[in-house]
């Protein structure tokens, strides 16, 4: 389990530091792909009708948040 | 300015003498003093406007109070809509058939689910989020798990035995074919049926957005039976490095109550461990239509905060990650669960039953630990790939708990662009959990059973304190794959459509070792949807001169009405009022949202009479007597309205619909619904369903229209798509009011006269419901409906408008009946009581919303004045409607 968190966490920093240099370049005028739909969650309703299956469903999806959702104990 | 005045000199030699610059400043000095003056005189103007109008300030104040939409401001500037429709339903589950194959098939669990919700902007920088969400399901899910040698049957129906044998290696041993023990280790499920339930969730979210950061602070409850919770949020996001970084943190609280019916109490579950217990989760009993009925009561609470960091990676990639920990207190397990806990005595002498041990077999309610702790990290990447026009991104998730629970998630998402507004996303996810610490399908012990005198589980004394066989705390995997279908349309409206296939399985888990097959289960989820940028319902440009007359009130009585035709009026008509205006710009699209609900209680009415218990016990069910009769019904109606004018004389019109209703009974005193316990009702206070209704479409035609008059006729089918074959857990038809729809193809006619003159408006409609067919697929028709209505108004102030109108109803008995097995224990039971004449009376006030002319919210209250009812009624209490319509 340590491991696994270790793992994830020394490849996040990698890419953290990987990020400093290379996004100082992006200027707002760049960002117009960024910008674009498809970058964003493009069925937000979805999304919440899917998690609100996985929360119901499964043991430790749904991370922490508290939206609600009910006892989904059936 | 002297070296420049020489300079303008030897320029512009016809300029006067003196100081030219100086009086060009002067002049200018001069023009701007003058500019100010006038502006301030329009100022002063204006006000006197305000103040006039300011005597319907108070009126505004309590009408915007009395429709309980906090922060629909009249100067909101809304800005985006959503509703969805999604359905859920579940399959494979390997229950045990028994073994003649006796055992009836579940159910499948069903869902059916909408959201709503509403994005307004209160000023520039305060965004209000109201959001509601509503699931009704129905149908099986496992209740226990046990092998097949520990369950047995009676009638079509399969519960745990009380005694079996094993073999000293624990294995378990079950009557065979020919009559011997013979090992019966497979697992199954134990399937419980559930009636149909409704979950309603309404919250709200305030944000206050700064050019670098935002603050926002939520909340909101759930509602259903059984569970209802509190939660509450604060969030907020930081973005520097210049905008190319972002931190997000928040923390949140829910409380919960748990009040689980766990019906009249059967001999074969044990929950002794909570019953009447003193602190934590309790079974309790309650007296209820004189059977005792068990609630197993409780809280629940959870903290929870997240911290995250959004990092842009360049010109096409995004990278985020967060971490997130949750702490759980109270009542986690989960109600309607039980354990199978199995003790082989070794004592048992060889000789008895051929060295098979004897074993004693309990089912009780699964035990939790009392807190829960959880630690989430997500990692999530997004890449624009430029060649293809699609984003692809990663997600990978890793949470564990301190009840031994470790999952990782692994989702792909694919986004792929067409042009024209088409963007299609497929995604598959994948999702692996190692099992509880104290999860097991069933759990046994070489001891003997520990009991007390009276021969009951003694709970102090079993070997393990915490035990669970719900499935979601096994170890198994999860794989899906789905997609999305979004199409942007002119006018900022965005159709979406997409699906997830979802399977489950022990055998999918990572690094193996999961739960056996008879956990697996699959489910398919379904929604379509459609979001709304209300910022582009705006005015056009002629419907602006509506808000400069502001300014003249002297000229603004009946203004509202004319720089559109009479069929302004009928937009103003009530909001119960269906087909009642005509959209006049060929092209325009109405996108309206009607929510209704009524509710009867009270009195038992025959004909217009109260009717006394003792004439519905003998009357009311025909032959039969009646054991029950209904208390309440209540029925909450979603609706989704599309209008477009083909051309200025033709509107098209679509209707969607989603439904639940709830009835309670009680037992009629004298008969044997009064008598005790006996009655299969008396566990089932209430009945349930919720679902799809009927779908319609219709066009409506304009026949006459003047600048202050106008007549329209329409004509609409009624789509049966609402379910007619609801039934109660037992098989049964519930009665024909609890259905969905009315299951036959119905003509829509109507006939709508409006008018208006200066402040005033008026119309009248005569409306009817054809069926057009004598049975539905379940052997009955709903009766014929005409109903004729009239309104008058006022605009009591530019944009608000009060109305009252009177309706009479007439709708004929059921004809036919249930071809299927059906109780008649009450009226609602009987078709004959079906229908009757009814006369009604409503208030109603609508206001303008910010954009379009016909953007409008609208509320009406009908209260019943007379029932003139077919045989035996429940009387009606009353219907509000509130609609909401935004044109585009």
């Amino acid at each position: 389990v340590i491991d696994t968190c270790a793992r994830l966490y020394i490849v996040l920093l990698l890419a953290a530091a990987a990020c400093t240099s290379a996004c100082t370049s992006v200027e707002p005028w760049q960002r117009g792909n960024l910008a674009k739909p498809q970058m964003t969650d493009t069925d937000p309703l979805q999304t919440s009708a899917r998690e609100h299956v996985y929360r119901s469903r499964e043991g430790l999806a749904g991370g922490a948040s508290a939206q609600g959702g009910g006892c989904g104990c059936y | 300015v002297r070296t420049c005045d020489l300079l303008l000199k030897s320029r512009h030699p016809q300029l006067p003498d003196k100081k030219p610059l100086v009086r060009l400043v002067e002049d200018a000095i001069g023009a701007l003093q003058s500019a100010l003056l006038r502006s301030r005189a329009a100022r002063a103007k204006r006000s006197v406007a305000i103040a006039s109008s300011g005597a319907s300030a108070p009126l505004r104040a309590l009408t915007l109070a009395a429709m309980a939409l906090p922060g629909m401001a009249y100067a909101a500037e809304t800005e985006d809509a959503q509703i969805q429709y999604g359905h859920y339903s579940e399959g494979g589950r390997n229950y045990w058939p028994g073994p003649k194959g006796t055992v009836q098939q579940p159910d499948p669990l069903r869902v059916d689910s909408l959201q709503l919700g509403l994005g307004v902007r209160l000023t520039d920088r305060n965004k209000l989020a109201l959001h509601f969400a509503q699931d009704t399901w129905s149908g099986a899910t496992p209740i226990l798990s046990a092998p097949e040698a520990f369950l047995t049957v009676s009638g079509a129906s399969a519960y745990p035995a009380s005694d079996s044998r094993v073999n000293r290696a624990l294995v378990p041993y079950g009557v065979g074919p020919t009559g011997t023990r013979v090992p019966q280790p497979t697992v199954w499920n134990v399937m419980t049926a559930a009636s149909a339930e409704t979950r309603r969730q309404a919250d709200a979210t305030f944000t206050h957005e700064w050019d670098n950061a935002a603050l926002s602070i939520g909340g909101g409850f759930s509602n259903e039976p059984d569970f209802r919770s509190y939660f509450g949020q604060a969030s907020g996001r930081w973005d520097f490095n210049r905008k190319l970084t972002s931190v997000n943190a928040g923390a949140s609280y829910t409380s919960s109550n748990v009040d689980a019916n766990l019906g009249a109490p059967v001999d074969w579950i044990d929950y002794g461990k909570y019953a009447n217990a003193l602190s934590g989760p309790s079974v309790v009993g309650s007296v209820q239509n004189g059977g005792v009925v068990q609630h197993f009561v409780g809280t629940r609470s959870e903290w929870a905060a997240n911290l995250g960091l959004t990092q842009v990676l360049g010109r096409n990639t995004t990278a985020s990650l967060g971490f997130a920990y949750a702490h759980s207190a109270g009542f986690l397990e989960n109600p309607y669960k039980l354990v199978l806990l199995a003790f082989a005595d070794p004592n048992t002498p060889p000789f008895l039953f051929n060295g098979l041990l004897q074993t004693r077999l309990f089912s009780v309610a699964e035990s939790r630990p009392d807190t829960r702790n959880q630690w989430t990290v997500s990692t999530k990447l997004s890449h624009y790939l430029d060649f293809v026009d699609a984003a692809v991104h990663a997600k990978l998730d890793y949470a564990q708990d301190d009840w031994g629970i470790r999952a990782g998630t692994a989702e792909l998402d694919w986004s792929q662009g067409f042009g024209r507004g088409w963007l299609l996303t497929p995604r598959v996810r994948y999702y692996t959990q190692s099992s509880a610490d104290f999860y097991q399908p069933y759990f046994i012990w070489a001891q003997r059973a520990p009991v007390n005198a009276s021969g009951k589980l003694n709970f102090d004394r079993v070997p393990a304190q915490y035990y669970s066989s719900d499935y979601r705390l096994a170890g198994y995997g999860a794989v899906s794959a789905g997609m999305s279908l979004t199409k942007r349309f002119a006018r900022g409206i965005d159709v979406q459509a997409g699906f997830e296939y979802y399977e489950q399985s022990g055998r999918f888990k990572y690094g193996g070792g999961g739960v056996d097959t008879f956990a697996d289960f699959h489910s398919w989820l379904f929604n379509v949807g459609l979001a709304l940028d209300l910022t582009q319902s705006s005015p056009v440009p002629d419907e602006m001169r509506e808000y400069h007359a502001d300014v003249q009130p002297d000229e603004h009585a009946g203004h509202g009405q004319h720089d559109d035709h009479a069929s302004h009026a009928g937009m103003l008509a009530p909001a119960g009022v269906m087909s009642a205006h005509m959209m006049d710009k060929p092209g325009d699209l109405m996108v309206g949202y009607r929510f209704m609900v009524s509710h009867q209680s009270g009195r038992m009415l025959h004909g217009s009479d109260p009717a006394g218990d003792d004439a519905i016990a003998a009357y009311g069910c025909g032959a039969i007597q009646c054991t029950f009769a209904p208390s309440t019904m209540a029925m909450h109606m979603h609706m989704l309205d599309l209008m477009y004018a083909v051309s200025s004389n033709i509107n098209v019109m679509a209707m969607l619909q989603l439904s639940d209703m709830e009835m309670t009974m009680r037992p009629l005193p004298g008969t044997i619904g009064g008598g005790g316990g006996a009655h299969d009702h008396s566990a089932h206070p209430s009945h349930n369903t919720g679902g799809v209704g009927d779908t319609s479409v219709s066009a409506l035609l304009k026949l006459f229209s003047t600048s202050t008059h106008e007549v329209h006729a329409g004509l609409g089918v009624s789509i049966p798509t609402g379910a007619v074959n609801e039934k109660m857990s037992n098989g049964d038809f519930m009665d024909y009011g609890m259905q969905l729809g009315s299951g036959t193809w119905d003509l829509l006619p109507s006939l709508t006269y409006t008018g208006f003159y200066r402040r005033l408006f008026w119309g009248a409609q005569a409306s009817g419901t054809y069926r057009l067919q004598s049975n539905n697929q379940s052997g009955y028709a709903l009766g014929d409906v005409v109903q004729s209505t009239a309104w008058g108004g006022l605009q009591l102030a530019q944009w608000l408008a009060g109305t009252v109108r009177a309706i009479y109803t007439r709708q004929g008995a059921i004809r036919g009946q249930y071809n299927g097995p059906q109780t008649i224990v009450s009226p609602a039971d009987v078709p004959a009581n079906y229908g009757g004449r009814y006369w009604d009376v409503g208030i109603g006030l609508s206001a303008a919303l910010p954009g379009r002319a016909g953007n409008r919210i609208g509320f009406e209250w009908l209260q019943p004045v007379r029932d003139d009812v077919n045989g035996y009624q429940l009387e009606r209490n009353g219907t509000a409607w509130l609609n909401l319509n935004f044109v585009f």
